[in-house]
């Protein structure tokens, strides 16, 4: 919606200017989006009449033209092809600045002195498009005029982005109330100019018949005839002020109807009677056979949900929405039908939606108009029509309203007003404030206000709305500033802290957080490689965890991704099953822009369908992924699955998690090689694995780019960080063992070091691999492995002896079980 | 020859030599020369026996006294020497400081999840506790609980992705308030941050994918002025007392009265510029009393009770605060953007 300040200032004496006004509108929730000077660059451009035309001499398409400018006369020259002697035309006098920057100077072209210029609607900015010649101005207008007195556009135009609340601003004269209301003043408005009422014997009965089918959806329809229509363009002001408003002058007609829109918030319809068959209007449910082409030239299918204006054989209108076009006023009209109605917002906006079809009248149907002003705004139009479009009126107004509106009753407690407010107003003037605003409202019990609610007001549902507009009147800048109590301490909980941690700790880990979508692409190149990681992972139902968990996952893994039903494109069309996509991606897009080094993590949900009408999993995971890195501890060419394996090992240490353990798996997104299962005890917690080389290849990534993804819930679940008891410091000193041996290569080096811890007894307190060796010197098929063991007794200082028997035990067993041979022994 | 006079030229032999001994090996050399078992000194007590019994204890003493200090200046000079080279490899060691230390590798934090972090605390201070909810929705709580009907403008003000017919992706974080209300009882005083999605075009100030942080405070006795209080609490803490807030009427559903917060804009503090498209404010939440249809369909009684709630964007707080300019950044997790929080 878009105000004029002259306008709104013809039905209310505007208390302030109009950059204040700006401010004003946006405190009174009129919020303001953008405010505009119509006459933008042009207050020095004057108006001047062509008195004389010479040819100039020198050039066949120059004319020299003596110009009155009201004071004087000026000599300018002109290449126009339309300048003719007593046109009125737009002048620039040496000095002034056109709006595209252009400095006008007192020149001489091919030797004739020029001292100004007359100009052309684009060079004015008035119009986009360039123009053949100069702009011809109206005749009436006396030369010497400022350009923008004679065009009225000395103006200010308001954007306002109105909430649907506020529908009774869409007409200027709810922001003469909203004004009226709001400012300190006393302010009266000054109501337009109307049609004489109808009681009294100056007008017929109406010719025209009306029959609402359907009073549910058509509250009231009133229609007026008039006669002898002349079609012509409107007054120069109201196609302003239409267009200070954004809406393009038409005729006098369709102008006319829209302008008291603008006026009233009351969209009207003008039909062209003679098109109309039969003398009476029906509204009623379209049938499915039926269409109809509204004004846009679109041909519409009807069906029986959408309500239209008939005659007796067709559909003439789309209510609400948009009119026929077999019925549309033309040049040639000479007699119309004027229509003001009420109709069901609701229906209205499915209509309106249905077709793709906001139109200022469905936008205002939807938010609903003032029924109690529908006849009002009808004889408004009226007088305008008699007065600019010649129009005669000889009928009554049909006005078919079956059930009036009852104004609706509320009551308001001052006291509880001033509770929810913080504030102290007193019931009496908590009324004037009230019927400042247009409501009635009288003081009932000493308790209690008594409001009426009237009809361009049915925005207000419930004392709450009261309570607002008491808090609007007030000003919400005057309520004072103060704190609710609090009777607990705020804080986390144990998960949220724990999330937390664990954040800390990825970062303390060297890896840098990042932030994926949870929607993605339909296909990507990835998803293939997850089918056999959801059957085995990422589709494990268990009972005993959290309750998103109790439902069944879809067994076929296409199912379980879950799609987006409207997306708006391709690639946000689902949401992720995985974080390792996303983290791929971006390990790749930093790879590509030359980053050699880089190890990430993400904390995030990811989703699975659990059935149709199921409400979909929802799991929180942590996303882990490395490229480049430089420490190969093993020297295995496995930097990145190391430093990853030793991040979630720190993680689990931290979080003090017993019991975790790492065992060998295939899956396709890794190398089927270099990929592990993390579970706790027998449950699967998650995988680590350097990607398959088919995607490090695809993704253009370093090789041995590695990724892990884990269940932060069953992390959580497992944690034991709080629980922790301190443990004495060991008083009796502990001896180290080192021992080195040879086994078969595909031994897994922790089924070593749990046979050893196995093998010995309680003073065994940590085992350790401090080296690794394959190669030269080593016998094909075997590796080296060297142990640190460290045997301590918490209740005395160990013997010598005793530990060798400890060592002599674990040897026995490693090469009973292994086959290991002891180095150096 | 006389015992004391040889005395005196041991004396002045040893001072001699003593006085050319500059190293640790030539000093080694006077002491075994006087000092060793065969040495002068050592001589010297054998020919003790050879002397009258009434000259030895005098004897005796000088003999002694001169052995103390010849042990006591080898003893000194010695020291002074490994001094000097101790002095010496310390000076050998000498490095060049100014290199760079060694720096383990750090990971930073996303500035999202700094910035939601930072207002948690901000809220946890004032009392608040954190509340969470399914990111995946129904009708109910997304829209009907809040009072938002079909077929109403309300719903324009925000388009949704819908995933069937039952389930949708939450369009705010409004919802969890729904779900609090229905299982706590007041007082209530929470925080909800959480993912939302909207059917956007992803652009320099649009994402489908975001985030809110939902507010909402039940008790008894609240009014629009705590309402008040609170935010702008928040506001001087996140972007600093410097800024002024204020409060304007608006509409929200869920809410009634409801206002738009406004904070002072950050580039040009009311002057006007392009960020605040020349209005001097940024618009930086919706807020507002719980709409008392809201409460009571949650099983609250709005008799009884009242309450408030606010709704902000954490995008748009990180960009405001860390004068980004374009919200694509904050998802497309390039290394050197990342890299700049901390
Ligand atoms: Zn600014």
């Amino acid at each position: 919606m878009q105000i004029s300040y002259n306008w709104l200032n013809s039905y209310i004496d505007i208390p302030c200017e109009p950059e204040e006004l700006k401010y004003f509108l946006t405190m009174a929730g009129l919020e303001v989006e953008e405010m505009s000077y119509q006459g933008e660059g042009l207050d020095k451009i004057i108006t001047g009449e062509v008195i004389g035309i010479k040819d100039h001499g020198n050039a066949d398409n120059l004319k020299v033209c003596q110009v009155d400018c009201g004071e004087e006369e000026r000599q300018i020259v002109c290449g126009a092809p339309n300048i003719a002697e007593n046109l009125r035309v737009a002048v620039a006098l040496p000095g002034t600045r056109l709006p595209g920057g252009l400095k006008i100077e007192e020149t001489e072209l091919r030797g004739i002195k020029s001292s100004g210029m007359i100009c052309s609607a684009d060079e004015l900015g008035l119009k986009e498009e360039r123009q053949s010649g100069i702009m011809e101005l109206p005749e009436e207008i006396e030369a010497g005029e400022l350009l923008v007195e004679a065009l009225l556009l000395n103006d200010y135009v308001y954007k306002l982005d109105l909430t649907p609340n506020y529908a009774r601003c869409l007409g200027h004269l709810g922001v003469a109330r909203e004004i009226r209301g709001l400012s300190d003043n006393n302010l009266e408005i000054n109501w337009p100019d109307l049609l004489p009422e109808d009681n009294g014997k100056a007008y017929q009965e109406a010719s025209t018949e009306v029959e609402i089918q359907d009073p549910e959806l058509c509250q009231r329809y009133t229609c007026r005839l008039i006669e002898d229509v002349e079609i012509k363009p409107s007054p120069l002001w109201l196609q302003r002020r239409l267009e200070a408003a954004g809406i393009r002058p038409i005729n006098n007609i369709v102008d006319i109807t829209n302008y008291v829109m603008l006026e009233y918030n009351q969209p009207l319809h003008a039909f062209d009677y003679d098109k109309i068959n039969g003398r009476k209007i029906i509204i009623r449910r379209a049938n499915s056979d039926e269409r109809l082409i509204t004004l846009d030239d679109e041909k519409r299918q009807l069906t029986p949900e959408v309500l239209v204006i008939a005659d007796r054989e067709k559909p003439v209108g789309l209510a609400g929405v948009m009119g026929g076009a077999n019925t549309e006023v033309t040049k040639s009209t000479n007699r119309v039908l004027l229509e003001a109605a009420s109709f069901d917002a609701v229906n209205i906006r499915r209509t309106a939606k249905k077709y793709a079809l906001s139109s200022e009248s469905s936008h205002r149907f939807e938010r609903k108009i003032d029924i109690t002003a529908v006849a009002e705004a009808s004889r408004r139009a009226c007088y305008l029509l008699e007065r600019y479009a010649g129009g005669k009126i000889t009928e009554k107004m049909v006005d078919c309203y079956p059930e009036p509106y009852e104004k609706k009753k509320l009551q308001l407690e001052p006291d509880r007003v001033n509770n929810l407010l913080g504030v102290e107003i007193a019931g009496e003037e908590m009324i004037d404030m009230l019927t400042g605003l247009g409501f009635e409202a009288n003081m009932k019990e000493a308790s209690r206000i008594a409001v009426s609610i009237p009809g361009f007001r049915r925005d207000v549902e419930g004392e709450a709305d009261l309570v607002e507009e008491i808090a609007r009147v007030y000003g919400y800048n005057n309520i004072p500033y103060t704190r609710p109590a609090s009777a607990e301490p705020g804080g986390r909980t144990p998960e949220q802290k724990a999330s937390l941690k664990i954040n800390r700790i990825l970062r303390g880990q060297g890896l840098e957080e990042v932030k994926n979508f949870s929607l993605r692409p339909e296909e990507d190149d990835l998803t293939d490689y997850l089918e056999d990681y959801y059957k085995n992972y990422l589709a494990v139902t268990d009972s005993k965890s959290s309750s998103s968990r109790e439902d069944s996952f879809e067994d076929n893994f296409k199912d379980s991704i879950v799609k987006l039903k409207n997306p708006l494109s391709q690639a946000f069309s689902r949401m992720r099953i995985s974080l390792l996509p996303g983290l791929i991606e971006v390990l790749s897009l930093n790879s590509r822009k030359q980053v050699k080094d880089m190890s990430t993590y993400e904390t995030g949900r990811v989703f699975a369908s659990q059935g149709k009408r199921n409400r979909p999993a929802e799991t929180d995971k942590i996303g882990l992924a490395s490229m480049g890195a430089a420490h190969d501890t093993w020297n295995l060419s496995a930097p990145d699955y190391f430093y990853l394996k030793g991040a979630a090992e720190n993680l689990l240490d931290k979080l003090e998690i017993e019991a975790w353990s790492w065992q060998r798996t295939k899956l396709d997104i890794f190398h089927p090689g270099r990929a592990a299962e993390l579970k706790f005890k027998d449950k699967r917690v998650g995988v680590l694995g350097e990607l398959h080389p088919d995607i490090i290849e695809e993704f253009k990534l370093p090789v041995r780019t590695s990724a892990a993804e884990l269940d932060k819930e069953l992390i959580y679940q497992a944690a034991g960080y709080e629980k922790i008891s301190y443990q004495q410091i060991p008083r009796f000193p502990s001896i180290s063992r080192d021992l080195a041996l040879l086994i078969a290569e595909d031994i897994p080096a922790r089924d070593v070091i749990e046979a050893a811890e196995e093998a010995s007894a309680d003073i065994l307190i940590s085992t350790e691999i401090f080296d690794f060796y394959q190669g030269e010197q080593i016998p094909e098929g075997q590796k080296s492995l060297a142990l640190n063991m460290v045997f301590q007794d918490h209740n005395k200082t160990l013997k010598e002896e005793e530990v060798e028997k400890q060592v002599d035990n674990i040897i026995e067993v490693l090469e009973d079980e292994f086959q290991a041979k002891i180095r150096g022994k | 020859m006389n015992i004391e006079e040889t005395i005196n030229e041991v004396k002045e032999e040893f001072q001699k030599m003593f006085a050319e001994a500059h190293d640790s090996e030539s000093l080694e050399k006077i002491r075994i020369r006087f000092l060793g078992k065969n040495g002068r000194v050592k001589k010297l007590y054998g020919k003790m026996g050879s002397i009258p019994d009434e000259s030895k204890p005098v004897l005796g003493k000088e003999l002694n006294k001169l052995k103390q200090q010849i042990t006591r200046q080898l003893e000194a000079r010695q020291e002074i020497i490994e001094e000097e080279k101790k002095k010496q490899q310390l000076e050998e060691e000498r490095i060049d400081v100014t290199l760079p230390g060694t720096r383990i590798k750090t990971g930073s934090q996303h500035p999202l999840s700094l910035v939601t972090e930072e207002l948690e605390d901000i809220f946890i201070s004032m009392g608040f506790k954190i509340a969470e909810g399914p990111e995946v929705e129904d009708e109910y709580y997304n829209f009907k609980a809040l009072n938002i009907p079909e077929d109403h403008p309300a719903r324009d003000l925000q388009d949704t992705l819908y995933l069937d017919d039952l389930y949708l992706l939450r369009t705010h974080t409004s919802p969890v308030q729904v779900r609090t209300m229905e299982k706590t009882k007041p007082p209530i005083k929470i925080i909800a941050p959480g993912r939302v999605y909207r059917a956007d075009e992803l652009d320099a100030s649009h994402s489908p994918v975001f985030h809110q942080l939902e507010g909402l405070v039940v008790d008894d006795k609240i009014t629009f002025g705590d309402l008040k209080g609170t935010i702008s609490i928040m506001v001087e803490q996140i972007f600093g007392e410097e800024h002024s807030v204020r409060f304007r009427p608006s509409y929200f559903p869920f809410t009634e009265p409801s206002a738009e917060v406004d904070v002072s804009c950050i580039v040009c503090e009311g002057k006007g510029c392009s960020l605040c498209s020349r209005t001097g404010w940024l618009e930086i939440m919706g807020s507002g009393m719980v709409h008392p249809k809201v409460l009571s369909m949650s099983g609250i009684d709005p008799r009884s009770y009242s309450g408030f709630a606010f709704g902000m964007g954490i995008d748009r707080i990180t960009l405001l605060k860390y004068g980004i300019d374009d919200i694509r950044l904050l998802q497309e997790n390039n290394r050197r953007f990342l890299q700049q929080f901390k």
